[in-house]
């Protein structure tokens, strides 16, 4: 465990860390319970022609969501806390590019961010889901700037 | 003696363990449908098929995909509708005596509200926002998987059905009333 005094960067890194890999605990975790949903959801962003790359978009309805939850785990336990905010960060940013692409092609279709849960978006994959992803982008930052900060597993030169 | 990975060797490795894992999962998971079933061939414009008019067009065989046309004729000769968009959408318009089933209903166990009215012999005729919408489709996968084989999507959706002044009604689902 991190012997280092608490300071207040470390509790904000250990804040931020918690509610970012919660998040991501909790999306990853919906999504495997319904990955029927999740491909479904994954087929209408079209990105990927159905006939032509259905092992593509079946291998990505799983890998995603355990990834968000391995991602998510090591992050909220402070173990490679850096490198899982890094994940996180990448995945996000993948998440908005498709977004966008969604939003710029005018397709009327669901995130599945979250499962069935889009809180606080509403509706269609729209800037709302955008919005919500920068904001957990920036939940990262504390992580990559100050590590993992207080009650993490990483030595605070391991972080 | 070991080094520790560096924060780019750490970044791979979790990446790496969240893709075997996912592999893992989809190769003992049974298999994700991605596209629904044809339905069996019906024909329409013959004596064994729904057609109830005498200017009916010649024979077609249905697929799974339709067109308005014969949405209409297979709605006039008693073929279930359903409505796979959202609940705002339904109830600010939908084909009158639609069934309202998203495929989320399905993934979240709320669907037998609905199943409870459809026989699984009769046609079902699905709808979305036409164009580029796909919630029809996803429907007619989840229909299929709780045994209503026989169903047929509208590929115009609601804007043509409604364009054509066919008959509409707005709110709830009748079987809620």
């Amino acid at each position: 465990m991190n012997d280092k005094t608490p300071s207040a960067t470390g509790w904000l890194s250990l804040l931020c860390r918690v509610l970012l890999g919660g998040l991501f605990i909790f999306a990853g975790t919906l999504k495997l319970a319904k990955p029927q949903g999740f491909a479904d959801s994954i087929m209408g962003f079209k990105m990927l022609d159905v006939d032509a790359h259905s092992h593509i978009i079946i291998t990505m309805a799983y890998v995603i969501p355990w990834t968000e939850i391995i991602a998510g785990t090591c992050l909220v336990l402070g173990l490679w806390a850096r490198a899982s905010a890094g994940v996180i960060t990448a995945m996000l940013t993948a998440f908005i590019a498709g977004v966008v692409s969604v939003i710029l092609r005018g397709i009327d279709t669901k995130c599945s961010c979250f499962g069935e849960l889009e809180w606080p978006c509403t509706g269609g994959v729209g800037w709302c889901q955008v919005i919500r992803n920068c904001v957990m982008i920036a939940l990262a930052i504390p992580v990559f700037i100050w590590g993992a900060g207080s009650l993490a597993v990483d030595r605070p030169s391991n972080t | 003696m070991p080094t520790l990975p560096t924060h780019a060797g750490r970044f791979a490795l979790i990446a790496l363990v969240g893709i075997l894992a996912g592999l893992t999962h989809s190769a003992i998971h049974e298999p994700l449908k991605l596209k629904p079933d044809a339905p069996p061939p019906l024909v329409l414009g013959t004596s064994n098929t729904p057609a109830t008019s005498p200017d009916a067009p010649q024979a077609v065989t249905l697929g799974l995909d339709i067109t308005l046309a014969q949405a209409k004729q297979l709605v006039d000769a008693g073929a279930h509708v359903v409505d796979a968009r959202s609940r705002e959408e339904f109830e600010a318009g939908h084909i009158a005596n639609s069934f309202w089933l998203p495929a989320n209903l399905f993934y979240e166990g709320k669907a037998q509200d609905a199943l409870n009215f459809m026989d699984p012999n009769t046609r079902i005729v699905i709808y979305c926002g036409g164009g580029a919408c796909d919630a029809s489709h996803n429907t007619a996968k989840m229909l299929q998987e709780n045994g209503y084989k026989l169903t047929h999507v509208l590929t115009d959706g609601y804007p043509a059905w409604s364009a054509a002044n066919y008959p509409t009604a707005t709110g709830k689902p009748f079987y809620e009333n």
